[in-house]
């Protein structure tokens, strides 16, 4: 009798599990075919330049910052028409009196608790309102020449919230090719995907461009205690604002490196996820029926999804155990779940990283996982202050 | 009896051998046009003055289009200058266009060929011009066109085709002409960079350095297919042509059989003619000098036509099923199949839909205008026949 009951339960608990690994892998699958077709934008009949400011927040950023700088210059834009604009928080005197040799605009910050939305918002109070549209890059971002001209060109087809396509520049790790890839499949699913379906693309938190008026609301009223990228998305999109994708303007980012920077940032990304879960659930279901806010559903549907690594994780643990416990049809249905599932992260993966390089990485994958469940039980720590994702490798 | 067949079985060998050429020729092109480049693109350093010369012959219907995507640019206005070098155009016309902000060449040429017009404009070329775009009077450039074109001339390139692609695909036989160029820009451009060969040219929408510009072009003396004449005079003296398919000129298509004939029998007569002239030269220099464009040029003049080629092989492949020919037919079939998926793997997505299968039926037709050109060729380089082009009401 007893064993009667737990078998129901098992039964019970696997099919909840089942249906929840199904519906996400269906959710991702979508995406990812649909990201799979061309997306290019057209071009503005009539092109008008813009006048832009390319915030480039940084903290402690020594190392890189005076060779971003230069490069953020190297546009094929017309001069006159962008500033860069370093907001340098706690940067060395010399690193400084480098910087103000250049044609940029150099902004020196002190705060408590640093944070880039406290950097940003600082900028926006002092900056003159010049300007048509700030891109916020981070201190290691380095744009594509042609960056501007097409966030331009987006501008002009009446476009006020833009995400561009973040890539990594460096690989040198095996895990830093795991942590482009997946950046890859992230562009794909939550950005070209969606974009190319209609609906409004995820933010990255940096490689980002706003109408100045628009970002100016929105970062002043706003007080930023998780991801500034996840709240300015959160809101934009329930207040109706279209988040649009770029896939061809293209900025380079560095990669975290080290397994410990991984597990914070991861670690920040989850928190935000289970608060926004918790938050938005109900407002994102009556959104739908009163507004028909079709973007902000989905984005609180984001909110429960698991990580790629989980997903692909767990679907393999679940496989395994299921061998050894369950009846054959039972397995086989897993599997094929398993299958469905690898299908919509191979599809996502851009082909230049089909490759020996990427074969190696996989490798990690098992690692990267387990350090994903560490992460789990990091978060509530990562809830309460901001982490500084330090770039590149110091000392 | 035993000699006749002695005698078909070498010309099918040497027919073979010929179309059998051209189908690995293609097909190698095709499939490495499919590699695309990286992410990488050059780095910005400066706009450099630009040039737009527009040669147009009693265009006055359709100038104004062209006049206005250079003016709607994103790239700075005063470092670009606009030429157009206006033959035998009506005074009205004329006067509208002393309107707009370009210098107007006005002539009445005798003969009214490209390369006497690029030369009168080459004579009030701006002594700050760093590069010279030679557009066509039925040419628009997309808005990003020369800022695309300026970024790819940071790579050091001095002679550049850019993407030229069809306009209005309105009647099936414009639509398979823009489809036989996009063919031709797959494997004759993108698959040839692809490999770091030279790419071809057009004759429109190309983009030189200034210097090349004033060096070659007073050289040139061709009255049809000036593009085929520079395209040698080019790489014979080791100069790249580059090619960027990013940037795009959205260019009218013949649209009447009977100006598709007369453009295609220009096209096959200065391709015979420069292959009979530039041959053994370009051997000469593949040899001695290692110079592997100039070679591979003069290899392509003797292709066939992509339509005639199918069609050959098609007909080939027809008879084969009434003739006993063993060990042959199989070679046949596989020639045609090899040629039918260059040309496949060459077609750009979007031109896969219903209007296309309705141009396919106009196939044999175009077939058979080739084919008889193929039998009045002996005219040589003489006549220019002018394109004309017809403005459809918008």
């Amino acid at each position: 009798m007893l064993s009667e009951i737990l078998r129901i339960t098992i039964f019970a608990i696997q099919a909840l599990l089942f249906l929840y690994f199904m519906l996400t892998t269906a959710y991702f699958l979508v995406f990812a075919v649909a990201g799979l077709f061309p997306l290019t934008q057209p071009l503005s009949a009539n092109p008008k330049f813009n006048r832009f400011a390319v915030l480039i927040p940084g903290y402690k950023e020594d190392q890189v910052i005076i060779d971003v700088a230069r490069q953020a210059l190297a546009q094929d834009y017309p001069a006159g028409l962008f500033d860069v604009v370093i907001i340098a928080d706690s940067f060395a005197i010399s690193t400084l009196t480098e910087l103000k040799k250049l044609p940029v605009i150099v902004m020196e910050v002190v705060f408590e608790n640093s944070s880039k939305a406290k950097a940003l918002k600082e900028a926006m109070k002092r900056l003159p309102a010049v300007y048509d549209t700030v891109i916020i890059l981070d201190a290691d971002n380095v744009m594509e020449s042609d960056f501007i001209s097409r966030i331009n060109n987006s501008v002009n087809l009446g476009y006020k919230s833009m995400q561009a396509h973040r890539t990594s520049k460096n690989q040198n790790t095996s895990f830093a090719v795991l942590d482009t890839i997946s950046e890859e499949i992230n562009n794909q699913i939550f950005r070209k995907g969606h974009w190319k379906l209609g609906l409004s693309s995820a933010l990255i938190g940096s490689g980002m461009a706003f109408d100045y008026k628009l970002f100016m609301d929105y970062i002043l009223n706003m007080d930023f205690i998780l991801g500034e990228e996840k709240e300015l998305e959160m809101r934009m999109i329930r207040d109706g604002i279209k988040i649009a994708y770029l896939n061809d303007a293209i900025v380079y980012d560095e990669k975290v490196q080290k397994s410990n920077v991984f597990m914070v940032q991861r670690a920040r990304w989850l928190a935000t996820q289970f608060i926004f879960a918790r938050l938005y659930f109900l407002p994102g279901i009556s959104e739908l029926f009163r507004k028909g806010n079709i973007d902000f559903l989905d984005k609180v549907i984001q909110q429960f999804l698991p990580p790629r690594i989980f997903l692909l994780g767990f679907l393999i643990l679940i496989s395994l155990v299921s061998a050894i416990v369950n009846p054959l049809p039972f397995t086989l249905i897993w599997l094929g779940l398993c299958q469905w599932c690898v299908l919509a992260l191979l599809l996502s993966t851009p082909g230049r990283f089909y490759n020996l390089k990427t074969l190696k990485a996989v490798f990690l994958l098992p690692e990267g996982f387990f350090m994903m469940l560490v992460s789990l039980t990091r978060i509530f720590q990562a809830k309460k202050k901001w982490d500084h994702t330090t770039h590149g490798i110091k000392n | 009896m035993d000699a006749c067949c002695q005698f078909l079985l070498i010309f099918q060998i040497v027919v073979l051998a010929y179309l059998g050429g051209n189908v690995l020729y293609l097909l190698f092109f095709a499939v490495c046009g499919c590699f695309k480049p990286g992410l990488k693109q050059n780095t910005f350093v400066r706009f450099r003055h630009i040039t737009i010369i527009i040669t147009a012959f009693k265009e006055d219907e359709i100038i104004d289009n062209v006049i206005k995507s250079a003016l709607q640019q994103d790239y700075p206005g005063e470092m670009v200058q606009l030429h157009l070098v206006a033959d035998s155009f009506k005074d009205k016309t004329l006067e509208r266009l002393r309107s707009f902000p370009l210098k107007l060449i006005v002539a009445e040429l005798l003969e009214s060929t490209k390369v006497q017009s690029l030369n009168l404009a080459l004579d009030q070329l701006p002594p700050e011009t760093e590069v010279v775009v030679v557009l066509d009077a039925d040419n628009i450039m997309e808005s990003d066109f020369l800022r695309k074109l300026n970024l790819r001339l940071e790579s050091g390139a001095k002679v550049i085709q850019c993407h030229r692609v069809a306009k209005n695909v309105n009647t099936p036989f414009a639509l398979l002409d823009a489809i036989s160029e996009e063919v031709n820009n797959h494997i004759f451009r993108q698959g040839h960079v692809a490999v770091g060969l030279a790419s071809a040219l057009i004759g429109s929408a190309m983009a030189f350095g200034s210097e090349v510009f004033r060096h070659y072009i007073p050289q040139l003396q061709a009255i049809g297919g000036f593009d085929k004449e520079l395209e040698l005079k080019l790489l014979s003296t080791g100069i790249f042509i580059d090619y960027l398919p990013g940037a795009y000129v959205l260019d009218e298509k013949v649209q009447s059989s009977r100006i598709f004939y007369n453009q295609r029998k220009r096209w096959m007569r200065s391709q015979l003619y420069y292959f009979g002239r530039d041959f053994f030269s370009s051997l000469w220099a593949l040899v001695t000098k290692g110079n592997i464009n100039y070679f591979d040029k003069t290899l392509q003049f003797s292709l066939l036509p992509r339509v005639l080629l199918l069609g050959i092989l098609a007909i080939v492949n027809f008879l084969d099923l009434f003739i006993h020919n063993p060990g042959f037919d199989r070679v046949w079939l596989a020639a045609f199949s090899a040629a039918v998926i260059a040309i496949l793997i060459s077609i750009p997505g979007q031109y896969f839909r219903k209007e296309t299968i309705k141009a396919i039926m106009y196939l044999p037709v175009a077939f058979f205008l080739m084919f008889s050109i193929l039998f009045r060729m002996r005219k040589a380089n003489r006549h220019f026949i002018h394109t004309e082009h017809h403005i459809q009401s918008l």
